[in-house]
């Protein structure tokens, strides 16, 4: 009975070792996962991205039928130093047959520059499943509170709500109206 | 004397699990990390195509543009990459297909380096992943005029094979 | 009785058996730990001096920006970096798999060990940017800038943060303190180099002491320890190959490089990019021509003028064909023929007029 006990004690020593063993193995392997390094490189990546397409945006030329504008201004417009510029100038008038300066498309440029920001970014970025938002605003001198020129551009995957984003900065540029700050949030 | 080899039978078969968990483990960590090195590899790649002389724009003196590339020089620049891909190039870029897909106002593609890793000896594909890399990037075109350039919009696809 | 002498010899036996098995069970863990360990140890180093390439890729773009690098995981090792052929090597010395670099012009101390690693790129330009130069030192590499120029304040501006570049008036002012190794930069025509070396660095290991004496505008050379007296490392006066001006990398290069040898090593880098740079810039050129052939107006007016060679003296087309021809002297025979790539800087100099002049009229297309 004694020598019968023993043994049993000793079977259940070699089990409980065993066990450890596995405990210790398997935390080891769990610390391993647990343990992996934040995304760094994405993160720069995103707002390199982000900083590049907005840059990008702010210096391209259009070439769209009506882009003339007058005799005084270049024949073929920017969309950070002249587009912008005229939206911001011209935001009262924001009506399909309301007056810019600049006509692309035969449209109000405010009108235009949104689509035509949605079609760049949908190409870019939408293609590329990223979740953006842009946006461009009017700080006018009398009033701090900024007004939108145009309804905030939100790629088709989804806009950042709720999610880690990174932005491109401020682009801003002063006009006669006040001081148009864009912005490109990109996000995952 | 039978409990005991029982046990011991039973702790070798432990053992056993143990070593096979552990080259399972090992190979998805191989392939973990080779990802890691080909996503490494592919954010080099683009860092390096984005500041190359050969395309980038230049302002005479001054501060170059970030994030541009000169249309003059890269109508012209898949000539000299491919000239130079074993002397030169191919020790820049490796086994990767780069090139800039123009947006506006045009839609041409401009193909600077494409080195695919050569076929296998029974014929089948010597790359089974290749991880592509984005990059926005504005194009500046003096040939349509001297006195303002133009400035076009598109993106650099650098697509980098394992 | 006889049984139980049996029973005690066998329990014995039993303890003799527990105790071999035990020992080679555990011998067998040990020696797989043992192995674990030096193939982790090579794992690391691969693996450091892989992320040491993508840092340099990485610092090597981002041009005038200071990265400081904390290595002091690696305090106990040595890095190394050569030039030798027109290839890079640079690792932990003795462990791991080195990296070779073709490509990038990476001016460093030949050995390096310290907590934190200062990688610096400036561009190099003849006349437009040819490719990044890459500086390595850090806080232990002590760099002592003799002289009265202006070149010694402006590297000082240029170089602050770096916190290892100090300005002396004699050699007397150096206290090697705790640093790893000292370089002695001069620019009063090496007059030190005939009274020996300093006092203080008289018991410091001889690789760890060099010295770079500017002879003349555009010319240097490289001195080690030996013993207690300096040794010139090359036997020719190293040109500097650049047009001068704010922040010259070229310049700058000599005083990061280790030696005369990867000096010329790395600028024969930057020569071999120049040679494809140029055909793309000769194939913006056709392009910039034609813009203005298209055109009998456009052809005879002044841009034309500065850019091709039917026109004005000094004129692009011409000023680059002749940088061409200069790089070609230059790299027939490299590194021995290393002194021919002087003649590139008049064609640069050339090159860089025309330019400008096409820049100057505001209406004119430029080459870069």
């Amino acid at each position: 009975m004694r020598l019968s006990k023993s043994r049993s004690a000793q079977m259940e020593m070699i089990g409980l070792v065993i066990i450890v063993i596995l405990i210790s193995l398997g935390m080891l392997f769990a610390a391993q996962f647990a343990l992996k390094e934040n995304p760094q490189k994405k993160i720069f990546t995103r707002k390199g991205l982000s900083y590049s397409t907005m840059s990008a945006l702010m210096k391209t030329t259009v070439y769209e039928p009506g882009c003339e504008g007058d005799f005084k201004s270049s024949l073929n417009p920017q969309i950070g130093k002249d587009l912008l510029e005229d939206c911001a100038r011209n935001k009262g008038f924001i009506q399909d047959n309301g007056f810019s300066l600049y006509r692309c498309r035969n449209q109000h440029t405010c009108i235009f520059l949104r689509e035509f920001i949605s079609e760049m970014l949908n190409e870019t970025l939408g293609g590329w499943n990223k979740n953006y938002e842009f946006t461009s605003e009017l700080i006018q001198a009398e009033s701090d509170v900024p007004q939108p020129l145009f309804e905030k551009i939100v790629g088709s995957h989804g806009g950042c709500y709720k999610k880690e984003r990174d932005s491109s900065g401020l682009f801003p540029i002063h006009t006669e109206s006040g001081l148009v700050q864009s912005q490109l949030l990109l996000c995952d | 004397m039978t409990e005991t080899i029982a046990v011991l039978f039973i702790f070798f078969i432990l053992i056993l699990f143990g070593i096979m968990f552990y080259y399972k483990y090992q190979g998805v960590a191989f392939k973990e990390k080779q990802e890691e090195l080909l996503g490494a590899r592919a954010m080099d790649t683009t860092l390096k195509v984005l500041f190359l002389p050969e395309i980038s724009c230049t302002k005479g003196e001054a501060e170059p543009e970030d994030n541009c590339f000169d249309m003059m020089k890269l109508r012209h620049a898949n000539e000299t990459f491919k000239k130079y891909i074993t002397k030169y190039y191919f020790n820049l870029f490796s086994y990767s297909r780069i090139y800039v897909q123009e947006v506006y106002p045009e839609q041409t593609q401009y193909i600077l380096y494409d080195k695919e890793i050569p076929f296998l000896e029974d014929g089948t594909k010597g790359w089974e992943k290749k991880e592509p890399t984005f990059f926005t990037v504005t194009l500046k075109d003096e040939s349509k005029s001297a006195i303002i350039p133009h400035y076009g919009f598109g993106y650099v696809v650098v697509e980098v094979y394992l | 009785m006889a049984v139980k002498k049996k029973a005690q010899i066998a329990v014995t036996f039993n303890w003799v058996y527990i105790l071999i098995a035990g020992a080679v069970i555990l011998l067998f863990f040990i020696g797989i730990v043992v192995k674990q360990k030096s193939i982790s140890e090579e794992n690391l180093a691969t693996d450091v001096v892989r992320v040491m390439e993508s840092i340099f890729t990485g610092a090597g773009v981002s041009e005038k920006t200071k990265n400081f690098v904390d290595i002091s995981g690696l305090a106990d090792y040595t890095l190394f970096f050569g030039c030798s052929e027109g290839v890079t090597e640079y690792g932990i010395s003795g462990k791991g798999k080195p990296v070779q670099n073709n490509i990038d012009p990476i001016f460093a101390p030949l050995e390096l060990k310290d907590t934190v690693l200062v990688l610096w790129s400036l561009p190099y330009k003849l006349p437009f940017k040819v490719i990044d130069f890459t500086f390595v030192s850090s806080r232990k590499s002590k760099i002592y800038l003799m002289g009265n120029t202006p070149f010694i304040n402006e590297f000082i501006n240029a170089t602050s943060g770096f916190d290892n570049i100090e300005k002396i008036n004699d050699v007397s002012e150096i206290d090697p303190a705790r640093n790893y190794q000292f370089k002695i930069v001069d620019f009063s025509g090496g007059q030190f180099i005939s009274q020996g070396i300093p006092s203080a660095l008289s018991d410091v290991d001889d690789n760890k002491v060099t010295a770079v004496v500017f002879t003349g505008q555009d010319q240097v050379d490289y001195y080690q320890k030996e013993g207690q007296m300096w040794k010139k490392k090359n036997k020719l006066p190293v040109r500097i190959i650049s047009l001068g001006g704010e922040r010259d990398s070229a310049r700058f290069a000599t005083i990061f490089a280790g030696d005369d040898k990867t000096y010329v090593c790395s600028m024969g880098k930057a020569f071999l990019r120049l040679r494809y740079l140029l055909e793309v810039y000769q194939s913006k050129l056709t392009e910039m021509k034609e813009f203005y052939e298209t055109d009998p107006q456009l052809m005879a007016g002044d841009c034309y003028n500065y850019i091709s060679d039917q026109g004005y003296e000094v004129n692009v087309e011409s000023s680059l064909r002749s940088l061409k021809n200069r790089l070609d002297a230059c790299l027939v025979n490299f590194p021995i023929s290393y002194d021919y790539c002087t003649e590139m800087v008049g064609a640069a100099e050339k090159l860089r007029e025309a330019n400008a002049n096409l820049a100057e009229r505001g209406d004119c297309l430029t080459l870069y």
